[in-house]
């Protein structure tokens, strides 16, 4: 620093970072909680409590909870606390803080409303409808804007390699929320993807897994390389390897989605794409894990004694042990065994629970006296939580492993005549509810412990009094010449514009080569003649099956396996999917496939098992769905639907509401006289909600039946 | 630090050890190309690398425990040790070599200058195994996508489908002409004893939800009177699991179910004929008539 140069005066926004810690802590509670009442769902189907709280509707309730509300406010605690530190300047607007901050919780409020009613987009961590998306776009950019002008006026030439994290975690999901939500409206709480089937599937898998790398990842390392060398007051142990990971993350994530998609209807190439990235993903990954734990080289000591650096470690640990499972998790093989179960599941808590929550905590820890200019509350009660966080994470996935490998393997046993072991999928489901059982203790644990961390934090509080501002003092920004040699990176460094263009780069790369092919190429998506849209009744059922959230727990995609196509019938090839807006393969199997459920049981039989699957499958732990055989289907916006579908190229021939609401009855009146002929009597039956799911189930991957493609055995 | 790094090291190789289960299970022994063993058994190399650099690590940590035991015993001991310890034996000095961590007393030499927020840089070389490590798995890559895409080997799923749909086949033949007496509509007889408990579990997993779990029918017919839709008696009803009844909603059963399976659910069914339970659907289709009863009734022939 120049001596000459006059010192300015300015303070930093605490209030701001204590806003965003009260909010991360709440939703963090709220989350965690509708995760372990969706985890009671799954032991004890009368926890599903009237038509808003199924599982199929909670779930997507929790994942966004802890995603978007938990972490998402923990970003921008950290991100607010550690940016104007690092830049040496006030946030550029407190207006545009407090807009983001009431936005945010807006629209979390606005999720907490509508996916319990129902309105779903049924896309994976995208499921929130489109005024939604709209607003989640307005506060994303409010928060570019605060964090780029704060950038612009700071007092600091070089930025610190958290912030080249914070401004590669801001433009790729701003790319991923706005390619992933390109939908068109049919009215407020409705809208119809773009892209539909193999299409939808590879943008939603590319969105999917890096809303976890972009959303979960690079900002929680960019709050690792503030708070963990702060706290450990250790120097970063080395800023090479900082260079190398982050641009080689940042480049190499992106191209790792179609690993969520191996042995699906996604062609070859690109599962292969998806398999070989996700192991070279493998080093730049651990290379934060390396340059956060090598950084405590000799505070082992401290480490023993602080429970901020607790949590900070075993939370680098557990990115480290899920960074690598997830690639090898990746590998077609295992993946074969993994996919659709519950190791799917025990592996993103290793993340979430381990990773995210745990540093989550950390911070917490740390932040909280200072805010407060105090000391904390209680070291021990800390430490209590530590131990509840670590146990309760390990009683939640070990269980889960296990179960996930047990059922696989019962899924995928035969007996020497060529028969499947277990035939009933029901038995390899009621075989695993003790695992569901412990996981639950282990999830009830670590929610305790957050509750202990609440109270911790509050008393903590009270025992000081918040300190709305820190002042500080610094040099202006002067362009000093660089004088640590001329290397490309401390030249980007100091040039925010470009380090903002070259992370995009880098990020689109692998998007535009995976994605671009798949929509300009036909030859990847093999169209089969006898695949029709769906009738105007059919696609009503699909919007219930999207509304009661089936997807969670029953998948559509049929993998070329034996033991899959012995069970389900024919596997399901990329053609069949074309009419389908969203696409709804699935990622976990709760349920069995449904892709060839149609024509497999009679109407009744279905009518049956939706208002009482269990005198259809007794033990079965499907909740019921009675509403849908009292409610009336709403046709309202069929026609308007068929209208954004035909705009999307599907050859329907529909031009006016009275033929859409014509075929509707025809076909509608068929299946009730059908229901009628099987003995299931209902006063104006026709027009129940179950006639229209019956009329889907019982379409669904039966089109290539026509053609005789599909003779089983 | 050890400790603390042992331990994670450990849990590492816990967790890939499951991996390595996991690949090993599902590999079936294929002949083919060095390359193919290589990409196969990635995971076990990978697995057995970790095991082995935990197993080493626990050396260490045993080594160091032991080392500060003796250091709290003679401390003079430690000042000698501490310079003598260094470059001792090639494994000590391959170790050194993989991290090249500039020891802690040393690192001044490369603090960086500037300081963020009060927080330090230090220039420690990348670690050479994580980065040959990086290269190592780049290498996959291009191995990966040349033997899957372009080499002789290429391969995709429908054909991985069609050759594991092979060889069950011929496993299922192998095993069934080593198996006497094959049950089919053509030679099945009803049975009796332990075959009737068994074929009753049969009924209640699989039938029951439809034909109800007294047989009284519920979606389907009632199985206990005597009027049939397809026909009675042993054989017909072994038909009708095996084949089904599409059209009316009554899978084929035969992708499911064994021959031996279907034989001792029927003949349960058989078995339940005229016990009239309660709430029983009414009759359908035509009254039965055997052509020989005595077929009907039990399998005197049978053994378990």
């Amino acid at each position: 620093m120049s001596e000459k140069t006059t010192l300015e005066h300015f303070s930093y926004d605490n209030k701001i970072v204590r806003d965003f810690g009260i909010a991360t802590t709440i939703w963090g509670i709220v989350g965690m909680l509708v995760g372990l009442l969706a985890a009671l769902q799954l032991i004890w189907p009368d926890f599903n409590i009237t038509q808003y709280f199924t599982f199929g509707r909670i779930r997507p309730l929790h994942t966004n909870a802890v995603i978007f509300a938990f972490v998402g406010n923990g970003i921008f605690m950290g991100v607010y606390y550690s940016l104007q530190r690092l830049l040496k300047a006030r946030m550029w607007s407190d207006l545009l803080s407090k807009v983001h901050f009431w936005g945010w919780q807006a629209i979390i409020l606005a999720a907490a409303i509508t996916l319990p009613l129902g309105y779903t987009s049924s896309a994976e961590y995208a499921e929130l409808e489109w005024p939604i998306d709209l607003g989640i776009a307005l506060i994303w950019i409010v928060f570019g804007l605060n964090m780029f002008g704060t950038i612009f006026k700071r007092r600091e030439q070089h930025l610190y390699v958290a912030i080249w994290f914070y401004i590669g975690t801001w433009v790729t999901v701003t790319l991923l929320h706005v390619i992933k939500n390109l939908e068109i409206p049919v009215h407020m709480w409705n809208s119809i993807p773009v892209f539909a089937g193999v299409q939808d599937a590879l943008i939603q898998w590319w969105y999917g897994h890096n809303a976890v790398a972009f959303f979960l990842t690079t900002p929680y390392l960019g709050l690792m390389y503030y708070f963990l060398p702060k706290a450990a007051n250790r120097p970063v142990y080395s800023y090479r390897l900082s260079i190398v990971h982050f641009w080689a993350l940042i480049f190499i994530y992106i191209w790792a989605g179609p690993h969520h998609l191996l042995y699906t209807s996604l062609p070859d190439w690109a599962q292969s794409l998806g398999t070989v990235f996700s192991i070279m993903l493998i080093a730049p990954s651990w290379g934060g894990m390396l340059n956060g734990l090598l950084t405590l080289r000799g505070a082992w000591d401290k480490v023993r004694q602080d429970p901020i650096l607790k949590f900070m470690v075993v939370a680098i640990t557990a990115y480290g042990m899920a960074t690598l499972e997830g690639p090898l998790l990746s590998i077609k093989s295992i993946n074969a065994i993994s996919h659709y179960t519950d190791w799917t599941v025990a592996h993103v808590h290793v993340g979430t629970l381990g990773w995210n929550g745990m540093l989550t905590f950390g911070i917490l820890y740390w932040l909280w006296p200072k805010l407060y200019g105090t000391k904390l509350f209680s070291t021990r009660l800390a430490n209590t939580h530590f131990w509840m966080s670590t146990l309760g994470t390990i009683f939640y996935t070990v269980p889960l492993y296990w179960a996930g490998w047990t059922q696989s393997m019962m899924w995928k046993q035969f007996t020497a005549d060529g028969f499947l072991a277990y035939g009933n999928f029901l038995e390899t489901v009621t075989q695993i509810i003790p695992m569901y059982g412990l996981r639950s203790l282990g999830g009830a644990i670590y929610v305790l412990g957050v509750f202990l961390m609440a109270y911790n934090l509050i008393k903590t509080a009270r025992q000081g009094s918040l300190i709305r501002d820190t002042k500080a003092s610094a040099a202006p920004l002067q362009d000093i010449p660089m004088t640590d040699g001329v290397s490309w990176h401390r030249w980007i460094e100091r040039r925010p514009i470009q380090m903002l263009v070259a992370s995009a780069l880098v990020v689109l790369i692998g998007g535009i080569v995976e994605i671009f092919p798949m929509l300009v190429i036909d030859k990847n998506v093999p169209t089969i003649a006898s695949v029709q849209p769906y009738t105007p009744l059919e696609l009503e059922g699909r919007d219930l099956y999207i509304r009661e959230g089936c997807v969670s727990c029953h998948s559509q995609m049929i993998r070329p396996f034996r033991s899959e196509t012995e069970r389900y019938g024919e596997f399901s090839k990329s053609g069949e999917f074309v009419y389908d807006r969203p696409f709804l393969w699935g990622s976990k199997r709760t349920g069995p496939d449904l892709h060839r459920i149609g024509n497999k049981y009679p109407h009744s039989w279905h009518y049956n098992h939706m208002l009482d699957p269990e005198s259809m499958s007794p033990g079965s732990i499907m909740p019921s769905y009675e509403w849908m055989i009292d409610q009336d289907l709403d046709t309202e916006y069929t026609f308007a639907k068929i209208k954004v579908l035909k705009y999307l190229n599907t050859p329907y021939e529909f031009t006016a509401d009275e033929q859409v609401q014509k075929a509707i009855n025809a076909q509608a009146r068929r299946i009730a006289k059908e229901l009628n002929e099987q003995g299931i009597e209902q006063e104006n039956l026709e027009d129940k909600e179950i006639v229209a799911l019956i009329a889907y189930l019982q379409r669904m991957g039966t089109d290539i039946q026509a053609d005789g493609v599909v003779n089983n055995n | 630090m050890n400790v603390k790094k042992s331990i994670y090291t450990v849990c590492l190789s816990i967790v890939t050890l499951v991996e390595v289960h996991a690949q090993a299970v599902e590999s079936v022994a294929k002949e083919g190309h060095w390359l193919t063993w290589v990409l196969e058994n990635f995971v076990l190399l990978l697995g057995l690398a970790v095991i082995l650099g935990s197993m080493v690590t626990l050396g260490r940590l045993f080594q160091d425990i032991m080392y500060t035991y003796r250091r709290s015993i003679n401390p003079e001991l430690y000042v000698e040790k501490e310079s003598a310890t260094e470059q001792t034996n090639i494994f000590q000095r391959a170790y050194n070599w993989a991290w090249s961590i500039v020891p802690v007393q040393k690192e001044s030499d490369i603090l960086l200058e500037h300081a963020h927020d009060g927080i330090y840089e230090l220039d420690n070389k990348l670690p050479p195994w994580w980065l040959y490590g990086f290269y190592l798995s780049i290498l996959f890559a291009v191995g990966y996508i040349y033997y899957y895409h372009y080499s002789d080997h290429a391969t995709n799923m429908e054909i991985e489908y069609a050759t594991e749909m092979r060889n069950a086949e011929i496993a299922r033949r192998a095993y069934l002409r080593g198996q006497a007496n094959l049950v089919d509509e053509s030679n099945v007889t009803a049975l009796d004893g332990k075959a009737l408990a068994q074929g009753r579990v049969i009924f209640s997993v699989n039938c029951a939800s439809c034909h109800g779990v007294d047989g009284g029918g519920g979606v389907g017919p009632n199985l206990t009177d005597e009027y049939w839709l397809h026909g009675g008696g042993i054989a017909n009803v072994f038909k009708r699991i095996k084949y089904g009844v599409p059209q009316k909603g009554m899978i084929a059963w035969k992708a499911q179910l064994s021959p031996s399976d279907i034989q001792k659910v029927a003949s349960y069914i058989m078995s339940i004929q005229g016990s009239t339970p309660a709430n029983a659907k009414g009759p359908q289709g035509s009254k039965y008539v055997s052509e020989n009863p005595d077929l009907d009734e039990k399998d005197l022939s049978y053994q378990e």
